[in-house]
């Protein structure tokens, strides 16, 4: 339904977006990720042509609307909303007026937008703060509101930019929740941006990473963890990551044998460090675990120290990675 | 007491002032208007980008914005017989005062417009808002300081009107320079300048009211 093809931009010679090409797909969650400055924003801006590509395609529903007038890419708007890490409010207009005044290209008739803005309102948990004005609101009402606002026009896309990264963990739980929710009522597909880990593991189905203004990575969260570009940034929220910081003063010598170990799904819960200890006869240390859910899924890493004979370790760390547990060492100096 | 014997010709010259400032303004406040919005919606980048009308209305603003009211006065009898048919009275003071207020409003509207957060328009382009709704969102947010900017731009009108004494227009400058000036009739002098202190401040707070209550925030 929505594509990109071949896409560059660049902003006074310096590239933000390299040769892009996505695909999506009607009805899912995509994450569009990276560090800061990775052209993340761009990237969906184009969609919307709230920015211009330099060359390339965005595909809508089989035509290209980069070259479209004014007039038909108003409508195509209509059909891609979008939400910000601001909100864009209209500050003089009321929650329920914010909403109202979306509508006006698409009814005309009083009674049927009057009906859609409180059913929206309503959808959101808006309702009761119809009469309010944006000053009064919390960031995360605000957001609802800005969602009701984007739905307004029956959008079949929701392009989020940070939707969440002004919001407290509270609110971005409840946003996120929102937002899942609008993807199974509606089946609206919506693309979040996002630099927050914990963001891409609630809600994403398809992650598109991004770095330098190239997709390195596209596909599940499985593919991210899987490539060792990504990986950090996967992790960037993980228990694991404070190991660095700490390892000075764990009291380790140079030559002491660190590793990381990396379970999926149901390795999370099966006795593999025991295995180890009874089994290949080694000396285990745990030094710090973490386990989190992606998208449902379980993920854990062990961060550990392993003594024993040369063979037993070789032997030991084959036998996890024929059970399908990555295992690494960690540099100590 | 002098002022009491020039009681009417007092009064007179309020109503020329009130005259004068309340039809230019009228005019100049609405062309102003438009100015300021074009200049906003033309510019590079923005909306209905268009360089060369952007280019030439910004030209045109700077140049009769650098022209001392006194000389464009001067400058404009041509043009002034042509649109009234006469260049003295206050029929003659209106059209310079018009075209002395156009450029100071279109310009006070630009830099109101302008202070408006990019992320709103953007939100009013994403909603698929058409150019003539998106000047309407611009128009709306920045109320409060559109009705500031009218304040500021009456009251200083009604400065410039008091030299429309030099082409007999009359109003308060003009009797005040002929009674209280020329005549040395002090305490003709000390009723104009209370009588346009006390005014000016109720225009300021009139606007500041409209403001205030226009102010979602």
């Amino acid at each position: 339904m929505l594509e990109i093809r071949s896409l560059s931009k660049s902003f006074g010679g310096k590239t933000a977006l390299e040769n892009i090409d996505i695909e999506f797909v009607t009805g899912r969650i995509y994450g569009v990720v990276g560090y800061s400055g990775a052209g993340k924003s761009t990237l969906v801006r184009c969609l919307n042509l709230l920015e211009k590509p330099d060359t390339g395609q965005v595909i809508y529903n089989g035509e290209n609307i980069v070259n479209f007038d004014n007039a038909r890419l108003q409508s195509v708007r209509r059909d891609m909303a979008m939400i910000f890490q601001h909100f864009n409010l209209f500050n003089a207009k009321t929650v329920y007026q914010n909403v109202e005044t979306a509508m006006a290209n698409t009814t005309r008739d009083k009674q049927a937008t009057k009906a859609k803005v409180l059913e929206l309102l309503e959808q959101v948990g808006m309702l009761e703060y119809q009469d309010q004005y944006p000053s009064r609101l919390s960031g995360g009402q605000k957001q609802r509101v800005a969602i009701a606002r984007a739905l307004a026009t029956n959008p079949k896309i929701l392009l989020c930019d940070e939707a969440t990264s002004a919001l407290d963990p509270k609110s971005t739980h409840e946003i996120l929740d929102l937002l899942k929710r609008l993807n199974v009522e509606l089946g609206l597909t919506i693309i979040v941006i996002t630099h927050e880990m914990n963001v891409v593991k609630e809600i994403c189905q398809q992650i598109i990473f991004l770095e330098k203004g190239k997709v390195v990575v596209q596909g599940g969260l499985v593919d991210l963890l899987n490539n060792p570009k990504t990986r950090s940034f996967i992790n960037s929220d993980s228990n694991l990551e404070k190991f660095d910081q700490i390892k000075d003063q764990l009291g380790l010598f140079s030559d002491d044998l660190v590793y990381e170990f990396t379970f999926k799904d149901k390795a999370v819960n099966a006795p593999y460090i025991n295995t180890l200890i009874r089994d290949y006869d080694l000396d285990i240390t745990i030094l710090l675990g973490d386990i989190k859910l992606f998208n449902g899924v379980p993920f854990g890493g062990l961060i550990v120290k392993v003594a024993g004979t040369n063979q037993n370790i070789e032997a030991g760390l084959a036998y996890l990675e024929s059970q399908g547990i990555h295992s690494e060492r960690k540099v100590l100096t | 007491m002098n002022i009491i014997t020039l009681w009417p010709d007092f009064l007179k010259s309020i109503i020329e002032t009130i005259t004068m400032v309340g039809i230019s303004s009228l005019i100049g406040l609405a062309i102003g208007l438009v100015i300021g919005v074009t200049l906003v919606v033309t510019k590079p980048g923005a909306i209905m980008e268009n360089p060369w009308l952007y280019f030439v209305i910004d030209k045109v603003t700077n140049f009769f914005r650098s022209i001392p009211f006194i000389i464009l006065l001067a400058l404009l009898i041509p043009l002034t017989r042509l649109i009234v048919g006469s260049a003295i009275g206050v029929k003659g003071a209106i059209v310079p005062l018009t075209f002395s207020v156009i450029p100071f409003y279109a310009r006070q509207v630009e830099s109101v417009l302008e202070s408006l957060n990019k992320g709103v328009v953007e939100a009013a382009i994403s909603l698929g808002f058409t150019n003539f709704q998106i000047i309407r969102v611009y128009l709306g947010e920045s109320l409060p300081g559109i009705i500031l900017a009218t304040t500021i731009t009456i009251i200083s009108l009604i400065g410039l009107s008091t030299m429309a004494g030099a082409v007999g227009a009359g109003g308060i400058g003009d009797f005040t320079i002929r009674y209280g000036y020329q005549r040395s009739l002090e305490d003709v002098t000390i009723v104009c300048v209370l009588f346009l202190v006390v005014f000016i401040s109720l225009i300021q707070k009139i606007g500041d009211l409209l403001a205030k209550r226009a102010s979602k925030t």
